[in-house]
């Protein structure tokens, strides 16, 4: 077995494929040195939910086998052919405990894979780890980092910090080296948040894009499932293979997904709608200088600025209105036989069991503002291609801080884009996550999207992004 | 060493602030009756502000929930 270097560990998806494809190292060395690092440094950031290297090493034998007749065509059958990677704990591997990170579920386990398991296991992609999450990807809301079986994501570059949640470990495990890529989910925020939290790329797609066969339900017309990557590249080749139609998801598109850099329009042709307002008034101070820089980078790329504001909606209250119903529904069983006392965090307890009482018409308004504001964002895009704001308004929160606390300063007058997660999932709009600076040595986010099915767009932005930028190379000191 | 001497009743009052205090952290989250009220009063708002959003947008009766299904 070849011992692999630590600049492996952080390589990219492209690199790692050259190497299999020279012979330096093989499927099962891949499989055994990320399984095993995982395995190693995962706990010390609470990012391990259950180890499965042996079973990624009997995958990667299988890949080996299958690499040699394509070695001698110059290139490896797939794109992830031997590229090992996580996968969050609400995605369901036949056999294998699958506990949606709540111990109500601690010992469930499904007879099935997840499309997305499927879809990558088709494509050569090795699984090593089963990765840590938010107690039941977050429910109506939580208090503290804590909400988790596995206990509070621990923030790579300072674990006295948070990861960001609701797919904590998939962030982690690629912000600290232990696999080239991960699968986590989003309903509002629960990829965003820890990609800009541990300063890795990260891609929501476009509700629908993605099957969500055999993942945890929170909402069902929000949840998305997407890649943590090192790169937009990467984000582009993993959503390749984990995007297209499933008769099995009855909100699935039905589309596929070709990641196609090579036909990306010219940055000169782009429009790029950003709030000055975003970068100057709403974030923190310590974020502001490396979020002000992002931008004027974006400024060099060739777009066009133009500024924007989103429409004025409740955006908050009505996806606030929407999850918690749909998880009083998803978990009604749960709550109704007391068992939801299981759960670590008292506020989402309480927000699940006040969840049952919401009613139905309060839903349905919620639903019919949600198309309302669906209409007025998408007119946006005669106007602009892509959207542009910091992905947080500040770096990752102390560990045992409330997260419902706001700080206790004035509000600007002027909304600017800032409420572009819940107004970007209402809509069903991919969105991408670039790192982009630092702010007291944690990184900080940027945040492009754009309108469905326009991920190729996005896509193009941030490598043309992180060809300026060495943000998203960047490691934590740990690692 | 200074010993500080205190009466059987400014030591009682001292003992029940310390433990009034250790009981009652600064900003800690509400008992569980609480926690479900709190819950109760977010959805409250919540309802609110989607009654003002509705008024203020005047929007058609044909408006339909963002419903998507596919046969």
């Amino acid at each position: 077995m070849a011992e692999l270097s630590s600049e492996i560990y952080f390589a990219g998806i492209a690199e790692l494929g050259r190497l299999l494809l020279a012979k330096d190292v093989t499927a099962v060395d891949l499989a055994r040195g990320f399984g095993k690092r995982l395995e190693t440094l995962g706990p010390r950031y609470n990012a391990l939910a259950l180890p499965l290297t042996e079973r990624a090493i009997r995958q990667a034998k299988a890949v080996d086998a299958d690499i040699d007749p394509w070695r001698k065509r110059g290139h490896l059958h797939g794109r992830l052919e031997g590229i090992p990677y996580g996968a969050k704990d609400l995605l369901s591997v036949a056999g294998q405990v699958t506990t949606w990170g709540a111990r109500p579920y601690a010992a469930q386990v499904f007879d099935y894979d997840a499309a997305v398991i499927h879809k990558l296991e088709s494509a050569g992609a090795p699984l090593v780890g089963k990765l840590a999450m938010v107690e039941l990807a977050g429910g109506p809301g939580y208090r503290y980092a804590s909400a988790s079986l596995t206990g509070p994501g621990l923030n790579p570059w300072d674990r006295t910090r948070w990861s960001g949640g609701s797919s904590s470990g998939s962030a982690i495990a690629v912000a600290a080296g232990l696999v080239p890529f991960a699968i986590g989910s989003e309903t509002s925020g629960s990829i965003l948040t820890p990609a800009a939290f541990c300063g890795v790329t990260a891609l929501r797609p476009t509700y629908g894009l993605v099957s969500r066969y055999g993942a945890m339900p929170l909402s069902w017309t929000l949840d998305k499932l997407g890649p943590f990557c090192r790169s937009a590249e990467d984000c582009g080749l993993v959503l390749e293979a984990i995007a297209g139609g499933d008769r099995h998801d009855p909100g699935s598109a039905g589309k596929s997904f070709y990641y196609t850099p090579q036909y990306a329009r010219k940055m000169s042709e782009l429009r790029i709608g950003f709030a000055p307002v975003d970068f100057n008034e709403w974030p923190d101070e310590a974020a502001r200088p490396a979020l002000q820089q992002a931008l004027e980078v974006m400024r060099g790329l060739g777009a066009a600025m133009v500024e924007t504001r989103l429409p004025d909606f409740p955006y908050g209250s009505i996806i606030d209105a929407i999850i918690s119903a749909d998880a009083a529904s998803v978990f009604e069983g749960l709550i109704t036989s007391g068992k939801v006392e299981a759960l670590a965090d008292q506020k989402q307890i309480a927000g699940l069991k006040a969840a049952l009482e919401i009613p139905a018409n309060v839903y349905l308004k919620a639903m019919r503002l949600r198309n309302l504001a669906r209409e007025a964002i998408f007119k946006l895009f005669a106007d602009v291609d892509v959207l542009l704001t910091p992905a947080r308004l500040g770096t990752a929160p102390k560990i045992d801080e409330p997260l419902d606390h706001r700080p206790d300063r004035a509000r600007p007058k002027d909304a600017g884009l800032t409420a572009l997660i819940p107004a970007g999932n209402l809509a069903g709009m991919p969105a991408l996550a670039l790192p982009c600076g630092f702010a007291d040595n944690l990184p900080v986010g940027l945040q492009l999207a754009g309108a469905p099915f326009t991920e190729n767009t996005l896509l193009a932005v941030g490598k043309e992004f992180q060809s300026r930028t060495d943000w998203h190379k960047r490691r934590p000191p740990t690692a | 060493m200074k010993i500080t001497r205190m009466t059987r009743r400014q030591l009682a009052g001292a003992v029940l602030t310390t433990a009034a205090s250790a009981q009652t952290p600064p900003s800690r989250p509400p008992a569980p009756d609480g926690e479900l009220q709190a819950a109760r009063e977010r959805n409250r708002r919540t309802s609110e502000a989607l009654a003002a959003a509705w008024t203020k947008a005047k929007a058609p009766i044909e408006t339909e929930p963002a419903f998507h299904f596919t046969a």
